[in-house]
């Protein structure tokens, strides 16, 4: 056979540097199990918490954008999530713009922008999370 | 001497990488994996880790890999190696292509890791063992090799259609008499993969009846049970009728037979 041969003509012992790497391998496993025990037993069961912060309002084209991020703190994944943003002056709504995100999983961030043609500087603007589907 | 052998282990390690890329860049860039990485069940991700770890040190053990690897000691380093390249391979991949932040979100990161690390980890065991100039080749002769290397063409086909939407939408679509002639479809082709087109590595058929029925059907059986258990650890049967949940796992099962069969080529 062909297998002898190659035998042979090369060295058969793992090398020092293997091991190392093979430790480095198993303890990596051992890692990602603990991580997802540890999800298991504190909990991922709890609804999605969310939070939206608007982080900038800048001119950009015709009107403004309003930069925000959301955050979930809660333990299950957000689908599909909208953020609805209103501008009311002096107790009517003027504006409405919302923004949709794919998903965001628990301990996550994503941004977005809302987009206005009213200055949203000049009025109460409220952004918030207005619905999610669940996976 | 040992210069020579670290640049073979830094080969090897890059023969790993390649590897990983090769099997597990499919599912890398499917949508759909990002998202299931977190909501998939926690402890079905745990085992589907722990199904890989077996995974990987079967093919290490049993088809050798990398410079040595002799003894328990050296598939279980070899292993080793594999799991962990196929681990940063991913976390790089994934990082570059900005779908995780593998330090500030690093809980996200870990979570698309484990469910990756499967299809990566394959590829780099095989590229290891199989696709290096001096690498081991056993034949493998025995019966139990040849089911256990069904079963890891099987899981790599599997776990890479899984994820996808399109294996719900055509079993919803399928008529009875399609999802039968599907089986038939998935047993000839396999079977004629193996013995009868003249791809390279093709086996000699040791009597129509006795290949069939030991390796053919017998694979196929296996192919179809991983494509349950992928589909399962997916989520793809929770709050599912029992005909689509038999549609799903014979739509899985074709591809998954196909990986069957060409991992007794290649292998």
């Amino acid at each position: 056979m062909d297998e002898s041969e190659e035998q042979t003509a090369r060295p058969e012992r793992t090398t020092a540097g293997e091991y190392a790497l093979g430790a480095l391998g198993g303890l990596l496993v051992l890692v990602l199990l603990g991580f997802l025990v540890q999800q298991v037993v504190t909990g991922r069961g709890s609804a999605p918490e969310l939070a939206v912060t608007v982080t900038a309002v800048e001119p950009r084209g015709d009107g403004w954008a309003v930069a925000f991020r959301v955050e979930n703190s809660g333990g299950r994944t957000a689908e599909q999530l909208e953020v609805s943003g209103s501008l009311t002056r002096g107790g009517r709504e003027v504006e409405q713009a919302s923004a949709t995100i794919a998903y965001v999983p628990p301990d996550s961030r994503r941004s977005g922008a809302l987009l206005f043609s009213e200055d949203p500087r000049d009025g109460r603007l409220e952004v918030r999370p207005a619905g999610y589907a669940s996976p | 001497m040992t210069g020579i052998r670290d640049h073979e282990l830094a080969r090897g390690v890059g023969r790993a990488f390649g590897g990983a890329l090769l099997f597990a860049l499919p599912l890398m860039m499917t949508m759909e994996l990002w998202r299931l990485a977190h909501t998939v069940e926690r402890y079905r991700l745990a085992l589907l880790v722990v199904t890989t770890v077996a995974l990987v040190i079967g093919l290490s053990r049993y088809f050798g890999a990398g410079p040595g690897g002799v003894g328990v000691g050296g598939y279980l380093a070899d292993a080793g190696v594999a799991l962990l390249v196929a681990a940063v391979a991913t976390a790089l991949v994934m990082g570059v292509l900005g779908v995780v932040d593998p330090i500030r979100g690093w809980e996200d990161a870990l979570s698309v890791t484990a469910i990756e690390t499967l299809p990566a980890a394959v590829g780099a065991s095989y590229a290891r063992s199989q696709l290096g100039t001096g690498s081991r080749r056993r034949s493998p002769g025995r019966y139990g090799h040849e089911v256990f290397l069904m079963v890891a063409g099987a899981v790599v086909f599997a776990a890479n259609i899984a994820p996808t939407e399109e294996v719900v939408l055509l079993a919803a679509k399928m008529s009875t008499v399609g999802t039968g002639l599907l089986v038939v479809l998935s047993l000839v082709v396999m079977h004629g993969f193996v013995y009868t087109v003249g791809f390279r590595g093709q086996e000699r058929s040791t009597g129509f009846v006795g290949s069939f029925l030991t390796l053919t059907v017998v694979g196929y059986a296996a192919a179809f049970l991983v494509s349950a258990y992928v589909l399962w650890t997916f989520g793809r049967f929770d709050g599912t009728g029992a005909a689509v949940v038999v549609g799903q796992t014979v739509v899985l099962g074709f591809p998954a037979s196909v990986g069957a069969a060409a991992a007794r080529l290649i292998l």
